[in-house]
């Protein structure tokens, strides 16, 4: 079992621990729900260490992760950082992942879980001036997210966080600590990824703690890390993606440019396009209280017709939500649609994705 | 004045005149904490053996099942819980107040099989 930098904090302040991805993490310190509402209200802190951190070198960098990607990795200009999947020939997920693109390297952050397989993937099969290292265990990631993380981080650096727009980054200083700055996340919120020397992550991670302690920041575990990431509408791979679904029937069209630069997959995912995603994920609301687990069957007029991928009792909205992929026949479908939990049927409504959204919430 | 049994699923019983009235453990409460569901597959009258499924209860994170310490008949269910927005009550007093089932047991005298308090606590750690 692999443990951050700060699994001795975590376990000396009410850490749940539990294996997640080949790492032993908090999955909580006083509960989902209450870590939830500390993340959209105010500002919470991930311990995000376990997120592999691949570094792509060499003068080629750019065209030869281009490969392995989605997205249009060249066409990403400097101090911008975008989301793709990585896909196999058959054009399914063997990963998702952020790249951000800096000045002198790319960082290619991918799940926990998955960071040997993509190592596995990528390796053997990398092309052209560029070197690969996994950095993961050398720089720690710490997220700070929530409405209020702007107030807390800005009076911390040098950076002008109001210049690092969404899906930018920069590299700063960081009480007086050399960090890169990222304006991504997981959970629907502005927020900030912080990467930098593993050595200095409980000296940092317990400064961030004081100066945010005015506006009530709190370690968040990987529960509530769910569960706003859900809300948001955000996949997480082994749920929404795996090695039998590809990225166009998760709805992430956005992020395959099928018109780049090729990619293992992309004449497989063109075919898909041209011939539609045989299945679609859509989101549903459950107004009868039961949640609905991963695996769990999916009706449409009395037939089993689809699975649930996640479901939770949403703490923003008070409600009960899943996602499930359904056939695409069937996703225009706005009635009859049931889920079975433990043997009972409960009746479902079709709802917009993402669950909650900051811009649509006002 | 008896005292509280556990089973290694982590329910309690307290057995008084004949009936023992079970619930979840404080360390299952706390595991599971942010409760969202309580499902009971039993009714009063119902026949029960120890060991066997009573209800199903959801947590934000997970679904557990919950098992009857003790065999017999049930004598009542905590019909509070099926309202869902009771269910703190389980978190803050899952050994008192928080009770969800009564059981009147098959064969008078102490449960067999069930921990102690004490050896509760070792085995839960």
């Amino acid at each position: 079992m692999q443990r951050t930098a700060l699994n001795a904090w975590h376990r000396a302040h009410g850490g749940r621990m539990v294996e997640f991805g080949g790492w032993e993490m908090p999955v909580q310190y006083e509960g989902i729900v209450a870590e939830h509402k500390v993340v959209r209200e105010g500002v919470g802190l991930f311990d995000l260490q376990h997120m592999g951190r691949l570094r792509l070198t060499g003068p080629d960098r750019a065209r030869a992760l281009d490969r392995f990607l989605t997205n249009d990795v060249p066409a990403t200009p400097v101090g911008r950082a975008r989301y793709a999947v990585i896909t196999d020939e058959q054009g399914k997920a063997i990963d998702d992942a952020i790249y951000y693109v800096l000045p002198e390297a790319i960082l290619l952050v991918v799940n926990a879980s998955n960071r040997e397989a993509v190592l596995e993937w990528i390796r053997p099969r990398l092309a052209g001036d560029v070197e690969l290292q996994d950095e993961t265990h050398r720089w720690a990631m710490i997220a700070v997210q929530g409405p209020k993380a702007p107030e807390v981080l800005q009076p911390l650096t040098d950076l002008d966080l109001t210049k690092v727009k969404y899906y930018c980054s920069a590299g700063g200083l960081v009480l007086g600590e050399p960090c890169f700055v990222g304006r991504t996340g997981y959970t629907g919120e502005i927020g900030y990824e912080l990467v930098f020397d593993a050595a200095r992550a409980e000296w940092l991670w317990e400064k961030l703690l004081a100066h945010g302690a005015a506006h009530g920041i709190r370690p968040i575990g990987l529960g509530a890390r769910d569960t706003l990431r859900l809300e948001a509408g955000m996949a997480l791979y082994g749920h929404e993606l795996d090695r039998e679904t590809d990225p166009l029937e998760a709805g992430l069209d956005f992020a395959v440019k099928l018109g780049a630069g090729d990619f293992y997959g992309r004449d497989a995912l063109r075919a898909v396009r041209e011939r539609g995603p045989a299945r679609k994920l859509l989101g549903f609301e459950v107004p009868d209280g039961r949640i609905p687990r991963q695996g769990a069957t999916v009706l449409a007029g009395g037939a089993p017709v689809g699975k649930v991928t996640s479901g939770t009792k949403s703490p923003t909205l008070g409600k009960v939500i899943c996602l499930a992929y359904v056939p695409r026949g069937e996703a225009e479908r706005t009635d009859g649609w049931e889920v079975e939990v433990s043997g009972k049927r409960y009746a479902l409504r079709p709802t917009a994705v993402p669950f909650f959204s900051r811009t649509r919430s006002g | 004045m008896g005292e509280r049994r556990y089973t290694k699923s982590h329910e309690w019983c307290l057995v008084t005149d004949g009936v023992a009235t079970c619930g979840i453990s404080k360390h299952a409460a706390d595991e599971l904490n942010d409760l969202t569901f309580l499902d009971y597959r039993v009714a009063p009258g119902d026949a029960v053996q120890a060991g066997q499924t009573f209800g199903e209860i959801d947590s934000v994170k997970a679904t557990s099942e919950l098992y009857c310490p003790v065999g017999g008949t049930v004598e009542a269910i905590n019909e509070r819980f099926k309202d869902a927005d009771e269910l703190g009550v389980v978190t803050r007093s899952p050994e008192d107040e928080g009770w969800l089932i009564k059981i009147r047991l098959a064969d008078p005298g102490a449960p067999a099989g069930l921990m102690s308090a004490a050896e509760y606590a070792a085995f839960a750690g």
